[in-house]
């Protein structure tokens, strides 16, 4: 079942919870073939009961010690500007749309939901052009929302206290090293004496128009810890 | 007269040495290198939250040369303490020992404080980072922009100039911050060793910044 779960975190924002439950929204929704909608209304005055929108499955609660699994099971996150909310449903890989509070303006969470806005990795509407951005907005524009790489915050800061590579590191290079050099080696003969027969796995994805140089790409450097 | 002029000297003599001295120990922060003399102890300034979150992501990330791990809290926040714990346990420990104590102190700043109570508070804070910065004496403070985390810099600080101890201050602002840096983050970019930002935008605007894209 096709499942919408709106987020308002520990704020209350009764506008959006009033919208997103009228008629012509909920039609919207139903047009697009969502099904469920699920509700966290948090501080909110607004508590929608179950059987206050015959059309759809209304579920609603204030909080939760996690609302990771309701983010999880959705096919569709409508959010505050909150920064929480926005990385939260982003990081589980779900299609997001902020519904900016207009009233809280100057607001410095409004910052990054701009920012992933303008890098198209979220919808962004307010509550009086909700209705318009259900009924036209393309969820295939969004881009996907990678992890940030703490791994390379970690790199720096060993290089710059001089921390040293242990022993089982550099081994773990060294064997990355050769293996490497090995593939390349057996890759460069494969390819000039023959196309017809690929002799490593990885070959096969490339294309046969591909140039030649593609297939010496790195394999990838990323020591599991 | 001449008693009063000379001691108004002393003073001032006293004051341009202090921010002389302030001024190179910031300076020569990244010539210091603990790594290469053993592990390097890390005081961990956790917040609430996001904070913790995130902080707790850059910790994951980070080997286990980085030991003991000696984080601090706020004395209200339990969650973060639960967080800590299970962190820990997760981590893989080459060693058969995790080295990791959890400290409390005094919140410097609750949510929506107001300036002039803040600045009070944080003087209280001080009062405990103190003793608990000159006991544990550790290698760097890390820190992602609780309020708690501007008296135990400042602390760290105090050991580098009375020449006590180098303490590397290692600050990281919330990757919320996209066009201008958190209160904490303005106190502290000019006193860190090291200030990660995770936006371009503000990489721009404050140039000593370090930028290396998101890294939580």
């Amino acid at each position: 079942m096709k499942t919408v779960f709106v987020t308002v975190g520990t704020t209350s924002f009764d506008e959006l919870i009033t919208n997103i439950t009228s008629s012509e929204n909920v039609q919207a929704l139903k047009a697009r073939g969502y099904e469920r909608l699920v509700l966290q209304v948090g501080r909110g005055s607004l508590l929608p009961a179950a059987d206050s929108c015959p059309h759809i499955r209304l579920e609603a609660f204030r909080f939760k010690d996690s609302i990771a699994e309701d983010i999880k099971q959705a096919d569709l996150v409508i959010s505050h500007a909150g920064a929480g909310s926005c990385l939260e449903a982003l990081g589980a890989g779900r299609p997001l749309l902020v519904v900016v509070n207009d009233k809280l303006m100057n607001n410095h969470q409004l910052e990054l939901a701009r920012q992933l806005h303008s890098d198209s990795h979220l919808l962004y509407c307010t509550c009086t052009t909700l209705t318009e951005t259900l009924t036209t907005m393309d969820l295939s524009v969004l881009q996907p929302f990678l992890p940030g790489q703490p791994k390379n915050f970690a790199n720096f800061l060993d290089k710059a206290l001089g921390i040293q590579l242990q022993v089982f590191s550099v081994i773990f290079i060294l064997i990355r090293v050769q293996e490497w050099c090995l593939d390349g080696s057996l890759l460069k003969r494969t390819d000039v004496s023959t196309h017809t027969k690929p002799a490593q796995p990885h070959i096969v994805e490339y294309a046969p128009s591909a140039p030649l140089t593609m297939c010496y790409q790195l394999p990838s450097f990323r020591p599991e810890v | 007269m001449s008693v009063v002029e000379g001691a108004v000297l002393a003073l001032l003599l006293l004051c341009v040495l202090f921010i002389i001295r302030v001024f190179v120990v910031v300076k020569t922060g990244s010539q210091f290198k603990p790594g290469t003399r053993g592990p390097v102890s890390v005081l961990v300034v956790v917040g609430s939250g996001g904070h913790t979150t995130e902080i707790l992501r850059l910790m994951d990330s980070l080997s286990s040369a980085y030991s003991p791990r000696h984080y601090v809290i706020a004395d209200t926040d339990r969650m973060s303490e639960e967080k800590i714990c299970s962190f820990e346990n997760s981590r893989p420990h080459p060693n058969s020992k995790s080295q990791f104590t959890i400290c409390r102190i005094p919140r410097s700043r609750e949510v929506h404080q107001s300036w002039t109570s803040s600045v009070v508070s944080t003087l209280k804070a001080l009062r405990f980072s103190l003793p608990l910065v000159f006991r544990l004496r550790p290698d760097m403070v890390l820190c992602n922009g609780p309020g708690t985390c501007v008296p135990l810099c400042v602390a760290g600080l105090l050991l580098g100039i009375l020449g006590m101890k180098k303490v590397l201050i290692v600050y990281v602002e919330s990757i919320c911050r996209v066009q201008t840096l958190s209160l904490t983050g303005r106190i502290l970019y000019p006193v860190s060793d090291y200030f990660f930002v995770q936006w371009s935008s503000l990489r721009d605007k404050y140039p000593r910044s370090i930028f290396l894209g998101r890294i939580v």
